[in-house]
């Protein structure tokens, strides 16, 4: 009899961490492990087109009725009366009244280019796969009618949808995320304010604010930045532009904005998304 | 349960039951059936559990309460009857009780943790090794009537 093996996260675990169903421990472990394999990173890629396929089922209102039909049928007492299932709250209050505001006032656009292939060192510190603690940004898209999902690298967006950054650091600092255009546009997502907010070590951190993506299509950087001394809002975006204009303008070009020249005892983290038309 | 909210709940899970029963059963109609089937006793059973109805609308509890969990083992225990009923697993492996077929699939395929197979399970992580032990046991008998047939 063989032992599971410890290394690779089992498939109930792949499918629980694309629920968002796993602790905190065990989801930075699996996100660690997907970086430095290969196998595991491909299995999940596979799983999140997996699920966008299954969502696009053209069939999808068909089966629907049949499920409800079904429901009808065989189990009256147990339909009507329950709450409407789970939400995410903050996508609610991103896309309706004041979120909307909110969101629409911090719009950003984005661009065209082939994204990179899905890779989840991208997603970890200086995007390189490493097993050392590593500031963790993690993207949620949503469309307007649609359902959140974590947004892999390389994964289409289309104009309309919104997004929101959850960031995790390994050390205690001051957060900034912000977004790069090839139109050599940056826009920093947060803080709102002139100064990076604080950000506690080890603690996920969902950042308040939602962006709603504009009609321009493309490929877009999106950064979190900690540096573990104050920081504020201009020093990031100055940094930001310098590392996109050495970049001749492409965000996929961008490998790094902290370095010796600029926040260089700063950490980041990058998630490149391309924005397709629906 | 509303339409919009038998939406939601089929394209949030219905992905990871729809993999599960491919995975077991091998055939698309049959796992397409399958993922109706566990969707239904998923609805029915939110209406007869409250702790069930919390794991679904919290989104990520712990352990045996978390809504994929039982959403996995559900639909496992499914496509194994549906195999059994199908006579794919036959001879020998027909007289093992159910739930170490379910456990040996757990542990021996799926390769889980003892860890996950008791919060998949809703049972201390000893008892999983008392049932693995079991289960070893049950192997040793029938190793000598497998290599006989």
């Amino acid at each position: 009899m063989t032992a599971a093996t410890p290394a690779h996260p089992s498939k109930l675990a792949l499918e629980r961490y694309l629920l968002d169903e796993l602790s905190d421990i065990d989801r930075a472990s699996l996100v660690g492990h997907a970086a430095a394999c290969a196998s595991c990173g491909q299995r999940l890629t596979e799983l999140r087109a997996d699920n966008e396929r299954f969502a696009q089922d053209d069939e999808l209102p068909e089966k629907l009725d049949q499920l409800a039909a079904a429901l009808d049928d065989r189990a009256p007492s147990a339909v009507g009366a329950r709450p409407p299932l789970h939400r995410r709250p903050w996508f609610g209050a991103a896309v309706t009244g004041a979120g909307l505001a909110l969101a629409a006032a911090l719009a950003i656009s984005l661009w065209p280019a082939p994204p990179k292939a899905p890779d989840f060192a991208a997603i970890l510190d200086d995007g390189r796969a490493t097993s050392r603690p590593a500031v963790l940004l993690e993207v949620i898209g949503r469309a307007p009618d649609g359902a959140p999902r974590w947004l892999a690298p390389g994964d289409a967006v289309h104009p309309g949808d919104a997004l929101r950054f959850r960031v995790r650091s390994p050390v205690a600092g001051y957060l900034a995320v912000l977004g790069l255009d090839p139109a050599q546009k940056v826009r920093v997502h947060a803080p709102a304010a002139p100064a990076l907010r604080p950000i506690a070590a080890g603690q996920p951190v969902l950042v308040d604010d939602s962006i709603v993506l504009d009609a321009t299509l493309g490929a877009a950087l999106l950064v979190a930045i900690v540096c573990p001394t104050p920081r504020t809002a201009a020093e990031v975006e100055a940094a930001a532009r310098r590392a996109l204009l050495a970049a001749g303008g492409s965000p996929r070009a961008v490998e790094r904005i902290t370095g010796p020249a600029a926040l260089g005892n700063c950490h980041e983290a990058m998630l490149l998304v391309d924005k397709v038309a629906p | 349960m509303d339409r919009a909210a038998l939406q939601q709940l089929y394209v949030r899970y219905g992905p990871m039951v729809l993999r599960r029963a491919r995975a077991l059963l091998r055939q698309e109609q049959a796992a397409q059936d399958a993922l109706q089937e566990v969707v239904l006793r998923a609805v029915r059973a939110l209406g007869d559990s409250p702790e069930l109805a919390r794991a679904f609308e919290s989104g990520a509890p712990e352990g045996s309460d978390s809504a994929a969990t039982w959403l996995y083992r559900t639909t496992t225990s499914y496509c194994l009857n549906a195999l059994r009923e199908r006579a794919q697993l036959s001879g020998v492996l027909a007289s093992i009780p159910h739930e170490l077929i379910e456990l040996a699939h757990y542990y021996l395929i799926d390769a889980l943790t003892q860890d996950e197979i008791a919060a998949l399970l809703g049972v201390p992580r000893a008892t999983v090794g008392d049932r693995l032990d079991e289960l070893r046991a049950t192997a040793r008998t029938l190793a000598p009537l497998s290599g006989a047939s």
